[in-house]
């Protein structure tokens, strides 16, 4: 805790300071002051197995039947009705009056990869060659039949009421690692279906909200920090300024030693380094080609999702505790299922190879968690005859990386691949996992605001003990 | 390890039913024959179930049993858990243990992790419908549930009444203020920032200066406040305070973030409030229940639906397919919403369960949440999409001289309107003259889908038909009685143009037999451009013509047909309808020229009573699950919130009980609403409330630091008629206030609370509107809305934001009008900690970091105030030292000192040593200033 030694002034400052952000200096000394209450023996601590998280969010819902969990019986059955009732508001204008919608087999041919024999649909040749890293789960289920609910469901754990997003909890749990860095990156978050409230903070202290570059339609190569640099015009003069502000407010701050004022001193001088730091890590001009053609970036086809996924081991590398990756709001095939899922996962198959491809080669897969996932799955039944609704109630996401079993599957769908039947796997479990890998007791991370100690899993959530490594 | 598991499983199970084995023989001996099968059947099929997959969570061993339920005995079963009893004997479907176990979506879904097999589900389906025998009547204990006890509830500080003080009492005689008064500069400072939100100017500050040494800094503050009350501009300040509190936003944000168009009405409402100093009772009383109050006035009506808004500025969950749990979503975000706001009560958890802390049981929750649930708030759909909600807008009252012109210019539309249904008829007429049989599409039979039409220019009747691309089978028939048999030409007609059909098949059923007849849609008939002629058919006294296809790739039309006897072709000649044609276009430009001016009836978002039938008091949910209906509860308040003389009230079947509920949070009695809002004022004018958790005025809340001066101001806001300005009054002319900052040395430290002044961050509209006003770049004009001119979306699902909204940097009106899109904060705002608009937020977090640094050091609008001030200081070919005086005094409202001047001197010397103009190097200082901890701190 090399930090710590800055903060040695009068109780009353560090009172403020526990209470106060001022910057990633008291980032540093939140985290330093939850791994005591750790150490004092709250329970809040166990070993942690991964200190960094990439979660890959794919926005809109990828259907699990055409992507890793075959159904064979959706060929037999092709056509004909659900035998059982689907969900409710789900399918409403396909299915008959009794509630059963109609079947529709997969376009894909699935095969077995790897020692673990995981299936892989041919949407995802380059993912498949991975089939041993990957951790399924196939009996997701989550809350919210629409985009809005179950994209907050799955960044904050809750489908309606503001709470603070997945990695701002991460953020206010274990700070940041690089002191010159937020703890918390959004790579294009989604800026629709509730928008900032998906990497914000809500109620935690905002300097655990992520910092965004850009939105999920953005170019890529165009998204960067807000007022990161100056223009050209004021960059010449500005350590001059620096220097003369400094000053200013030295002298300011001597007069009534307020340590809000020290806040605002250390802010410019975080800023300051942040300005070094960060625009070095945007620009991707010196990785190598190959890297880039790791990642796709050679291809029009994924550039794009490549480029993102290579800021995002960029940011990994440098400290980042909590990266998220999105990518626009695409998958929502309720027409032209096959286009679409054809062209989606093409875009996005090869950079996510490639990205679990580079960790290991740098060594940072055994410490890096790769969550991939999305906000609900697609019903098994038809709609508009070539496509498929949401479903809430059965899908996949894979994790892979540090504290995860790798080549393994957890839990499954029904024989349709519309509900999840065993071994249910809910958002709150996801995330209990997600904080458990990272050393975090979900149950004891908690903030109070109004009266209530907050948690991200509410009053739910449980490990999912199968999958840990 | 899972088959050490297992083997434990095992063990229970056969535990369990060895023991059950027991239960049966003793059973025996009193039950009749048809009852012992019973009991085997439950020993073997269904306890070993309710062991392995129930106990865990709902035992005597489990501890809190989940949901209140009880499995491990009979006596569990019967009574139940939080949703009643879990099992009906005979009655499956309206068992919960059965809807449970089947995941039929009207329960939770038990066991949790994965469903039990059909079998088991058969079993317990045969047990229950068998009376469900169960002989384990005297295992275990049900547990205790836990009682609010709501008279000891109200022993909490924050429910008691209020103490009553001497006339003597004074807020300088409670807190006992132990600092100096500030000095003149900073006072002035204080005083404008905290009453208005912006600076002194150089003349304001030399005058306030002159009664404070004249005369003395009390006398100063008196006559200046008498001042800033009189300007708009403390509306504008304070209006924003109220609006933090009220979630206010411009758009809905959460799924669908469509613009609220009307929104701004109620902002301004807000400031105008303000500024005409509204009792705060009044001001309450009108935004929950504004549209029910009496009025004498137009202005006051429409002012008193515009408060509404409040109501209906939440962010909702519009695409939600459960429309009622929708319903219950809203008005839980209300009420919590006028609880915090109001009372400072958190309520949002009795939704679920009992208060855990506060003395709040379901019961109260689902009383209070009856009233806003009888209110409309959603109404309609959005998008074109039955899936997604609208929300309720409501015409505003217009005055004479507006209704006239309303009524002039509709009556103006009607008779345009009017004369192009003449013009189209007698079309129609000229049309129709041809001899023959036509047969319309309204009289045609059709299959599959059509989608009617009047988009191209000629058609028959009221409207055309069109398939459009499709893969599926269409088909339309026409049958035409003929007046006699004989030989006639069949005609059809379409508008036929670029992008339709090549190939249009027609089948015609004649004497002869039938004819296919391919028609290209593509090109335009030969009579009037409408008319295609396809041959010439034997005919009975009956034709059938078809239109049909199994799939289609460009859209086919279909209108009417027609059969003219070749007889009658000779008389049939082509009819020009080209001057008609004419006049209809005209009058149709001069429709859509005039719609385009059109007055329109202004409106508002504004809430009202349900329907009737609607109107109603609600079930508790248990668990808050939307179907899980426990007991129904009258319409009232909060029991645990009440005073002397307080009844629960009567509310009309017919009236949803918002006047009546604003009437109790209100009431003079009321020991909570007082309190919370000059805790609130207070707030605002120390950097910290006599209760730190100014939203929160419960169990979990802080306790006032200074209970006596909270409930002296509060008595006194009471006794002033609730009058805001006087209760601001009342705090900047003690002493109080106006003492000096204390810094943190160990000596002030010690002081108790409020024996000084803090200093505190400037807010962000503060800081912002600073700039603009010192730089000279302040418009000063309010804007109505930036929003109602985005069209429905503010941001569209896939990212796309309208432009205007990246633009916000370029507005030059004070903060409070900028749009407040959710999830699109103006960023100059933003970053310095405004609040989310999606949360009641009384207290604004304060952080300093360093994106704030960055916005400050790097954003185009921090610049283009820097240049702008040092143009302005620059102007006049003043010396640099003067200009720097001058800065100083209008950036940090004080004298520079030598030292500070030589310093900023040899600054801009040296950047124009560099090369820097003038004007870009003074900018360069400006800009210091402006970043200086001094400038954005208030103290």
């Amino acid at each position: 805790m090399k930090q710590c030694h800055q903060f040695t002034a009068s109780h009353d400052r560090r009172h403020w300071l526990q209470t106060t952000a001022c910057g990633f200096g008291a980032l540093a000394f939140q985290a330093f002051a939850h791994r005591i209450a750790r150490a004092a023996g709250s329970g809040l601590d166990h070993k942690p197995q991964a200190n960094r998280v990439i979660f890959l969010f794919m926005h809109g819902g990828v259907s699990q039947v055409d992507s890793f969990d075959p159904k064979p019986a959706l060929s037999e059955y092709n056509g004909k009705k659900l035998p059982f009732k689907g969900i409710e508001n789900l399918d409403v204008s396909l299915k008959d009056k009794a509630g059963y919608g109609k079947l529709l087999d997969t376009t894909w041919k699935f095969q077995q990869y790897g020692e673990s024999g995981a299936w892989v649909s041919e949407l995802w040749p380059h993912l498949a060659k991975h089939a041993d890293d990957l951790c399924f789960i196939k009996s997701m289920h989550t809350k919210g039949t629409s985009h809005g609910q179950a994209v907050s469901m799955i960044h904050t754990g809750n489908d309606n009421l503001l709470r603070p997003s997945v990695g701002a909890w991460v953020s206010y749990g274990l700070g940041a690692e690089n002191e010159n860095l937020p703890a918390f990156i959004s790579i294009t978050p989604p800026a629709g279906h509730g928008g900032t409230r998906n990497y914000g903070s809500a109620f935690l202290p905002a300097h655990h909200q992520a910092t965004a570059l850009g939105h999920s339609s953005s170019k890529t190569e165009d998204a960067t920090i807000d007022y990161l640099q100056p223009a050209d015009a004021h960059s010449a003069h500005q350590h001059r300024q620096l220097e003369m502000l400094n000053e200013i407010n030295k002298k300011h701050f001597g007069k009534s030693r307020d340590p809000q004022l020290d806040g605002v001193i250390r802010s410019y001088e975080l800023a300051a380094r942040m300005q070094g730091v960060a625009p070095e890590l945007i620009d991707i001009s010196k990785e190598s080609k190959d890297t880039r053609e790791l990642y796709g970036m050679d291809r029009k086809e994924t550039s794009s999702f490549g480029h993102r996924c290579l800021l995002a081991r960029r940011f990994c590398e440098a400290g980042v505790r909590y990266i998220q990756v999105s990518t626009p709001y695409v998958w929502d095939q309720h027409n032209n299922l096959v286009k679409g899922h054809t062209k989606n996962a093409l875009s996005v198959d090869k950079p996510i190879s490639g990205l679990l491809e580079d960790l290991k080669q740098r060594g940072m897969f055994d410490d890096t968690l790769v969550v991939w996932g999305t906000e609900f799955g697609r019903t098994p039944v038809a709609q508009n005859k070539n496509g498929r609704d949401h479903n809430p109630a059965g899908f996949t996401v894979w994790l892979s990386g540090a504290g995860v079993k790798a080549g393994f599957s957890h839990g499954s769908t029904d024989e349709f691949g519309y509900f999840a039947q065993d071994d249910k796997v809910h958002m709150h479990d996801l995330h209990a996992t997600i904080l458990h890998i990272l050393g975090i007791d979900h149950k004891k991370l908690t903030y109070r605001y109004a009266g209530r100690d907050f948690r991200l899993t509410d009053v739910y959530g449980e490990v999912v003990r199968d999958i840990l490594a | 390890m899972w088959d050490a598991m297992s083997q434990t499983k095992l063990i229970t199970i056969v535990l369990s039913a060895f023991f059950g084995v027991g239960a049966i023989t003793a059973s025996n001996v009193v039950a009749s024959d048809g009852r012992a099968t019973q009991v085997d059947f439950f020993e073997t099929t269904i306890r070993p179930v309710l062991v392995e997959h129930c106990y865990e969570c709902h035992s005597a061993e489990a501890g809190e049993a989940k949901g209140g339920l009880r499995l491990d005995s009979k006596q569990g079963w019967l009574v139940g858990g939080d949703s009643g009893p879990a099992i009906i004997p005979g009655k499956p479907d309206e068992s919960h243990v059965l809807l449970a176990i089947n995941y039929s979506g009207d329960m939770s879904e038990m066991p949790p992790k994965s469903r039990l097999s059909s079998k088991v589900i058969r079993d317990f389906t045969q047990w229950i419908e068998d009376g469900a025998v169960d002989p384990r009547e005297d295992e275990g204990s049900v547990v205790q549930k836990r009682v609010i006890d709501i008279e000891a509830g109200k022993k909490f500080w924050s429910f008691q009444p209020r103490q009553t003080f001497s006339e003597e009492c004074s807020i300088d005689g409670l807190a006992r203020p132990q600092s100096p008064p500030a000095s003149a500069d900073k006072l002035v400072r204080r005083l404008f920032l905290d009453v208005i939100g912006l600076p002194p100017t150089l003349e304001e500050q030399r005058n306030f200066q002159a009664v404070y040494s004249n005369e003395s800094p009390g006398r100063a503050v008196e006559v200046f406040l008498e001042d800033l009350f009189g300007r708009k501009e403390f509306g504008e300040k304070w209006a924003r305070h109220w609006l933090d509190i009220a979630r206010y936003a411009d758009s809905n944000g959460s799924d669908f973030n469509l613009t609220y168009p009307e929104a701004w009405r109620y902002r301004n409402y807000v400031i105008e409030a303000l500024n005409d100093d509204l009792p705060y009772d009044q001001f309450l009383l009108e935004q929950i229940a504004g549209d029910l109050l009496p009025y004498d006035t137009i202005e006051q009506r429409n002012r008193q639906l515009v408060a509404t808004t409040f109501l209906m500025i939440g962010p909702k969950m519009l695409t939600e397919r459960d429309k009622e749990k929708m319903r219950l979503d809203i008005a839980d975000e209300q009420l919590d919403t006028i609880s915090r706001a109001t009372m400072g009560l958190t309520l949002g958890c009795a939704r679920c369960h009992d208060h855990k802390f506060d003395p709040i049981p379901t019961t109260d929750y689902y009383a209070l949440a009856a009233i806003l649930h009888s209110t409309l708030t959603t109404d309609g759909i959005l998008m074109n999409n039955v899936n997604v909600s609208g929300w309720k807008k409501t015409d505003l009252l217009i005055d004479d001289d507006e209704r006239q012109r309303l009524e002039t210019f509709r009556s103006k539309m009607k008779n345009i309107e009017g004369n192009i249904q003449h013009k189209k008829q007698q079309r129609d007429k000229v049309l129709d003259s041809v001899a023959g049989v036509l047969v319309d599409d309204i009289d045609a039979i059709r299959k599959g889908k059509w989608r009617k039409s009047t988009h191209r220019p000629k058609y028959v009747g009221d409207h055309y038909l069109v398939a459009d691309k499709q893969q599926s089978l269409f088909s339309i028939e026409w049958k035409a009685a003929l007046p006699k048999p004989g030989r006639y030409e069949l005609r059809v007609s379409f508008r036929g143009g670029k992008g339709l059909a090549t190939k249009a098949h027609y089948t015609v059923h004649h004497a002869e037999g039938e004819n296919q007849v391919v028609v290209d849609q593509t090109v335009l008939p030969s009579i009037d451009q409408l008319w295609q002629p396809i041959g010439q058919f034997e005919c009975d006294t009956e034709v059938v013509v078809n239109l049909a296809g199994s799939a289609t790739d460009k859209p086919i039309l279909a209108d009417a047909i027609r059969l003219v006897h070749v007889e009658d072709l000779e008389k049939d000649m082509p009819t020009d309808t080209s001057s008609l044609d004419e006049e209809i276009k005209h009058l149709e430009d001069a429709l859509a020229g005039i719609k385009k001016n059109s007055p329109e009836i202004p409106r508002a978002m504004a809430a009202q009573d349900n329907e009737s039938e609607r109107i109603g008091d609600l079930h508790v949910r248990i668990r808050g699950e939307t179907k899980n209906h426990g007991e129904k509860t009258p319409r009232g308040f909060l029991q645990v919130v009440s005073w002397n003389g307080a009844e629960q009230p009567s509310i009309p079947a017919h009236q949803s009980g918002r006047v009546q509920l604003a009437e109790w949070i209100t009431a003079k009695e009321n020991p909570l609403t007082a309190r919370v809002m000059v805790n609130r004022i207070w707030q605002h004018l120390f950097g910290r409330g006599i209760v730190e958790t100014s939203d929160n005025f419960g169990v979990r809340g802080t306790v006032p630091s200074n209970p006596e001066l909270l409930d002296f101001l509060a008595e006194e806001f009471v006794k002033s008629n609730w009058s805001v300005k006087s209760l601001i009054r009342k705090i900047i002319e003690s002493k109080t206030y106006q003492q000096a900052v204390a810094d943190s040395s160990e000596e002030t430290s010690q002081k108790v609370e409020f024996q000084k002044q803090y200093r505190r961050p400037a807010p962000a509209e503060t800081l912002r509107d600073s700039l603009l006003a010192v730089s000279g770049k302040l418009d000063g004009e309010p804007r109505d809305s930036v929003v109602s001119e985005l069209g429905m979306h503010a941001i569209e699902s896939n990212g796309k934001r309208h432009v205007s909204l990246s633009q916000t940097g370029t507005l030059r009106q004070r903060s409070v009008y900028l749009p407040v899109v959710r999830g699109a904060v103006p960023p100059s705002l933003a970053v310095f900690d405004f609040p989310n608009p999606d949360l009641v937020t009384g207290k604004r977090a304060i952080t300093t970091v360093p994106a704030q640094a960055l916005f400050m050091m790097n954003s185009p609008f921090v610049h283009e105030m820097s240049y702008a001030l040092s143009l302005l200081l620059l102007q006049n070919n003043v010396t640099i030292e003067k200009s720097i005086q001058q800065l100083y005094r209008r950036v940090l409202i004080r004298q520079a000192g030598h030292d500070e001047v030589s310093k900023g001197k040899k600054y801009v010397a040296e950047l124009i040593e560099e090369g820097q103009p003038l004007e870009q190097a003074f900018a360069s200082f400006v800009q210091v200033l402006f970043c200086s901890a001094e400038f954005r701190f208030i103290e």
